[in-house]
């Protein structure tokens, strides 16, 4: 439907900060309704990738899971990973991606933590650019560095 | 009656009775900031009209980090009219019986508190508050721990490892309101677990929230250091690192709280403690302060999430300084990977 949500919020937002806020009286109520527009704004800007973001990151991290299977000794830690490997998604909604995304963090905190109690520096640095990766994701990831360097 | 008006009824006639003489409300506003409790600014006025300004900290029905007002009572107590500049104390009601929830009562300090995001909060005057900043957290440090207004803060009769008492707080806070697996987080605790600090020359008062934002300011003095809550018996070093955490500094990493240069800071605490830092445990402290603020923003977004309190500051903590600190644990582990490498 157009006009797009995240457009619609973004003018909410506008309109809460110049329109409503000056109207109110008391300092709290006027910082509270200033937060809430402060975070309606951020919530507008990440809308259109959350579906995509997340099937990256479910890709990634499924990969290297399955790189990793061959330097890990616990049967039910594969059978994790096998388990992950065949399940098909019944459709992409944010919340079945959000879903599977979970289970496979869980796993690769898993698999992480025994990839440093072996020391296998070069699967662990892969996992470190995946995080990394998934961090860039975030909400207000993409603002950091303008924040650093604004200064 | 509006619920502030009412609130204000409520508290004059318990103020009156303490003073035991009548008082009427000349105005109550609530503050901005600090999900932990509701803090309200009240002046109050005497049959004479003479006015008093209070700041009366209630209990949230659901506070984001549950501690005991006492905590925080009794820090201020134990620096009434010291070096260590704080709001002179009235009353303390523990139990929810008279006003419906736990609350203390303080004199007003007059003063600003700064947003602990503003780079320029305090200038011009960063560098004669930034001496006074860091030379009140040694303060602090030497502050006797036998003082009895302190015979509640927690740790005192901890006698196991600091490191461990703190880190298996907050991990069991992470435990209990984590809605979601994060393995960058989950990777600095198991670090932290490895490889723990050295203990402590000495234990000592801890603020548990010392930063910038957490203190008032007027020109260049420093007139109060608030929000003592999270006080606890410690090692000297959590303080330091969560006050120089480049959370509170983020657009200037070597400026820690926006105030004066990291070194120099460290050379005023270490002159004022008479404590030799040691860099691999200050280096501990500093990923603890992450994991440390990922707790509190992680119980913020289970308060969110839960419907519990909705109020946006739980909404802001959880996705922007979480993210930072995330950023930062990012920055130190791979650091650290990079050295195993070569």
């Amino acid at each position: 439907m157009k006009p797009d949500i995240n457009t619609a919020l973004m003018f909410c937002a506008q309109e809460i900060g110049t329109l409503f806020l000056p109207l109110l009286e008391k300092s709290y109520d006027q910082s509270r309704l200033g937060s809430w527009a402060g975070l309606m704004l951020l919530s507008s800007l990440q809308i259109d990738g959350a579906a995509d973001n997340l099937n990256k990151q479910n890709k990634m991290m499924l990969e290297w899971l399955k790189k990793n299977k061959t330097s890990i000794q616990s049967k039910t830690l594969i059978q994790k990973i096998e388990e992950c490997e065949s399940l098909k998604l019944p459709d992409i909604k944010i919340s079945t991606l959000d879903n599977f995304n979970q289970k496979l963090r869980q796993i690769f905190v898993e698999v992480q933590e025994v990839l440093e109690e072996s020391k296998d520096l070069e699967y662990l640095k892969e996992s470190w650019i995946i995080l990394r990766e998934m961090h860039g994701h975030r909400k207000v990831s993409h603002m950091l560095d303008l924040l650093k360097s604004d200064s | 009656m509006n619920n502030e008006a009412q609130l204000g009824e409520e508290f004059i006639k318990y103020y009156s009775d303490l003073n035991q003489e009548p008082y009427s409300v000349g105005s109550i506003s609530r503050i901005f900031g600090g999900a932990s409790r509701e803090t309200y600014r009240l002046s109050v006025l005497n049959k004479d009209l003479v006015e008093t300004r209070l700041i009366y900290r209630r209990s949230q029905p659901s506070a984001l980090i549950e501690t005991d007002q006492l905590t925080e009572y009794s820090a201020y107590m134990a620096f009434q009219n010291s070096e260590v500049p704080v709001p002179k104390t009235i009353a303390i009601e523990e139990s929810a019986d008279s006003l419906g929830a736990p609350f203390i009562i303080m004199e007003e300090l007059i003063g600003e508190a700064a947003s602990p995001f503003d780079q320029e909060a305090y200038s011009p005057h960063a560098e004669e508050l930034g001496h006074q900043f860091w030379n009140i957290l040694g303060e602090i440090v030497i502050k006797d721990t036998k003082d009895p207004n302190l015979s509640s803060i927690p740790g005192r009769e901890f006698e196991g490892p600091s490191w461990k008492r703190e880190l298996d707080h907050w991990v069991e806070v992470i435990r209990q309101d984590s809605f979601s697996v994060e393995p960058i987080l989950e990777a600095a605790i198991r670090e932290l677990y490895r490889n723990p600090p050295k203990d402590p020359v000495k234990k000592c008062l801890v603020h548990g929230d010392y930063r910038n934002g957490n203190f008032l300011s007027k020109d260049d003095s420093l007139v109060g250091i608030l929000d003592w809550e999270m006080a606890h018996i410690g090692d000297p070093l959590e303080d330091l690192a969560w006050a120089t955490s480049p959370i509170w500094c983020w657009k200037d990493h070597n400026r820690p709280s926006y105030l004066i240069q990291k070194e120099k800071a460290l050379k005023i605490w270490q002159e004022k403690t008479q404590i030799k830092i040691e860099k691999e445990s200050l280096a501990w402290w500093d990923l603890f302060a992450c994991v440390k603020g990922l707790a509190i923003w992680v119980s913020a977004g289970n308060e969110f999430i839960n419907g519990s309190n909705t109020d946006p500051i739980n909404l802001f903590s959880a996705w922007i300084p979480g993210d930072i600190h995330l950023e930062i644990i990012l920055e130190i582990l791979e650091k650290k990977l990079i050295r195993n490498e070569t």
